[in-house]
């Protein structure tokens, strides 16, 4: 067998300012060899500094790249074996559709037959053929992109980075692409790595994900991990829908939390990291985050499951989403008269506004963070 | 009733403004050079008037060897000045366009001074700098340097700063606009793919911008063809440049029709030198595909 700890890209206590201003700190990452990961944080979070760096294009203050076991941080861009892709595509507007291709290989010299037979082999993977003629100018936009991506592959790179690929084009194209994006990868079987600040997009592309804000990295994992169980108020708010209820702290043990919402109602969830708030019982106050689609709307003669979280509340609004209805209602019999939950249901037809509703939803499905603020 | 048919209107009621310039045109410039175009073909009377008996006469007089070396000499020092205020002016233009938004606007300034000083006023202070009883002369005199200091007043080196000087705004500023707009991802991809330092300029940057250096090239190099005034007074009016040839013909030998004619020939291979110029103005990087 492999040594599979030598085939990876490691990136050991990357540290990166501007100014007086942190960009980066402290990151860790392991992205194996093969995997499609993503680098998935808001604008400013520092994913695109992250990305620059690996490529060459900056470099970091502190810290190490190690690729399949060499050291990389200090080679210039041109030596990286690695190969990116534009946000704006960066297209040479002077040059062909093919001289675009074939730019880097031009300056390995590479020989033309070569040349030849690798642009029109990453012009036929993508789906250009017939534009190797062409300027870039007079492309559309997907087209460019997908000019910008065999450009990049044409150098036969063994990582390929891109920056925001998919940002620029509209809606319908973008999802087409995503596809594309997909499969192509799995087939060459290249390591990518993506920058994106959409949530869904790095979903549904990636292996793995590392959620990043202010510079840091604050979780690394599967889409569906990151969706089910985030590892901080940060992630829980960034990716995906969710309700927030907030409560007093009433007791905690071993790893549970029960929250007082209002006089009488005690909601049950469970802690991630340490259990928040140091200060006396009764006092302290926190949130509870839970998935909409976790909340479980019960019929009226229904009985609730055991040892579940139960609220009721008035229906407010209902929004037909096709696949689904979205039910948003505001909590009854609670101090917080104001909270407003949302349920995502397939029986959104028989609830309409006015109704009262009872909600029931696991405390499994029920997260608490350390560090949240108020 | 839609917007096309709206905008449309009012696109061809603007499009008639357009007449204005083209009667500004045909009055102003296409008469005045038909007229240097007749004068051309007359000759000249025994008192400087004009006599027209229409021939070729002063085209033939103007191929003369000596005037060929004339004009080779003014295309030369054209050359030279071009040369030399894009070797000087592309670093600058490159600083400019890089460097913060308000430094951008002091270097935008700093650059506009002499270009909005009189070229006499200019010129004036450099010939009373190195004049044969100037500051410079002086000030090498009292450390002892042998020197001739009638050559210090005026020489080769004077008048290519003069040249230098004047037309270095006019090569500057469309370098600077065009790369004020010049996409410097461009560079990173080109660096990414592979490309070194002098490969990023030789195969992005210089070709992204050969539309700019064409227009500098044309700005500086047809009104320095024609330069005589900066030769004249920094050169100490010894060489004869197809300018001071074509206003000598006009002012002092008062033989209008042989000026007209060698204004047509200046005319005639300026606009060939821009033909040939402007074949570089084209998309380049055609597949070069094996036979």
């Amino acid at each position: 067998m492999q040594n599979s700890n030598l085939l990876n890209l490691e990136i050991r206590n990357i540290h990166k300012r501007y100014d007086s201003q942190t960009a980066l700190s402290n990151i860790d990452l392991v992205i194996r060899k093969g995997e499609f990961f993503s680098l998935l944080g808001p604008s400013g979070c520092g994913k695109s500094t992250l990305l620059r760096i690996l490529a060459g294009l900056e470099s970091a203050d502190e810290g190490e790249i190690w690729w399949n076991g060499r050291r990389i941080d200090q080679l210039p861009a041109r030596e990286r074996p690695f190969n990116m892709v534009f946000q704006k595509y960066a297209l040479f507007p002077h040059l062909s559709v093919f001289e675009n291709i074939a730019f880097g290989l031009r300056l390995k010299g590479v020989a033309t037959a070569e040349i030849r037979s690798r642009v029109d082999e990453v012009l036929t993977l993508m789906s250009l053929a017939g534009f190797s003629e062409r300027m870039p100018e007079t492309l559309s936009g997907g087209q460019q992109q997908r000019v910008a991506l065999a450009r990049a592959l044409a150098n036969r790179p063994e990582c390929v980075l891109l920056d925001e690929p998919l940002a620029a084009l509209d809606q319908k194209l973008r999802e087409h692409m995503q596809t594309e994006l997909r499969l192509l990868q799995r087939r060459l079987g290249l390591t990518f790595i993506f920058v994106t600040h959409d949530q869904e997009e790095a979903m549904l592309l990636s292996d793995r994900i590392a959620v990043m804000n202010a510079g840091r990295v604050e979780q690394v994992s599967t889409p569906r991990e990151l969706y089910e169980a985030p590892q901080s108020v940060f992630c829980a708010r960034f990716v995906g829908r969710r309700n927030e209820i907030l409560g007093t702290v009433q007791r905690r043990d071993a790893g549970w939390v029960d929250l007082s919402f209002g006089d009488r109602v005690i909601l049950r969830g469970r802690s991630v990291g340490a259990t928040p708030g140091s200060g006396v019982d009764g006092k302290t106050e926190t949130r509870f985050f839970v998935r909409p689609e976790r909340l479980r709307i019960l019929t009226a003669n229904a009985n609730p499951s055991e040892g579940w979280n139960t609220l009721v509340g008035e229906v407010v609004q209902v929004v037909f989403r096709g696949t689904y209805s979205e039910v948003v209602f505001a909590v009854t019999g609670g101090a917080n008269e104001s909270t407003l939950l949302r349920a995502f249901t397939d029986e959104g037809a028989t609830t309409t506004v006015g109704d009262q509703v009872r909600v029931e939803f696991s405390p499994q499905e029920t997260h608490v963070f350390s560090g949240v603020d108020e | 009733m839609s917007d096309t048919h709206k905008s449309r209107r009012v696109r061809s009621r603007i499009g008639r403004l357009g007449w204005v310039p083209i009667v500004w045109y045909a009055l102003f410039l296409l008469g005045p050079l038909f007229l240097v175009f007749a004068t051309s073909l007359a000759s000249r009377g025994i008192y400087g008037g004009l006599e027209w008996n229409l021939s070729g006469e002063n085209y033939l007089r103007s191929a003369d060897p000596l005037f060929s070396l004339i004009l080779w000499r003014s295309f030369l020092l054209a050359a030279v000045t071009a040369a030399f205020c894009f070797i000087i002016g592309f670093p600058m233009a490159l600083a400019m366009a890089t460097a913060s938004a308000t430094a951008r606007n002091v270097f935008v300034f700093a650059l506009a001074i002499p270009f909005l000083t009189n070229l006499m006023i200019r010129i004036c202070a450099v010939k009373s700098l190195v004049a044969y009883e100037g500051p410079v002369a002086h000030f090498l005199l009292a450390l002892g340097v042998e020197f001739d200091r009638f050559a210090l007043s005026q020489n080769l080196s004077l008048v290519l700063y003069g040249m230098i000087s004047s037309y270095l705004p006019f090569m500057v500023f469309p370098l600077y606009s065009a790369l004020e707009r010049f996409d410097f991802s461009l560079v990173e991809a080109a660096q990414d793919l592979g490309a070194s330092y002098i490969q990023v300029m030789n195969r992005v940057i210089l070709p992204s911008l050969r539309r700019a250096i064409v227009s500098g090239v044309l700005l500086v190099f047809i009104p320095a063809f024609g330069e005589f005034v900066i030769p004249d007074l920094l050169g100490g009016a010894k060489t004869m440049l197809i300018g001071n040839l074509i206003s000598e013909q006009f002012l002092k030998a008062r033989d209008w029709p042989f000026g007209s004619a060698l204004s047509i020939v200046l005319m005639l291979i300026l606009a060939g030198a821009i033909w040939w110029i402007r074949l570089f103005d084209r998309p380049m990087g055609r597949p070069r595909r094996p036979a």
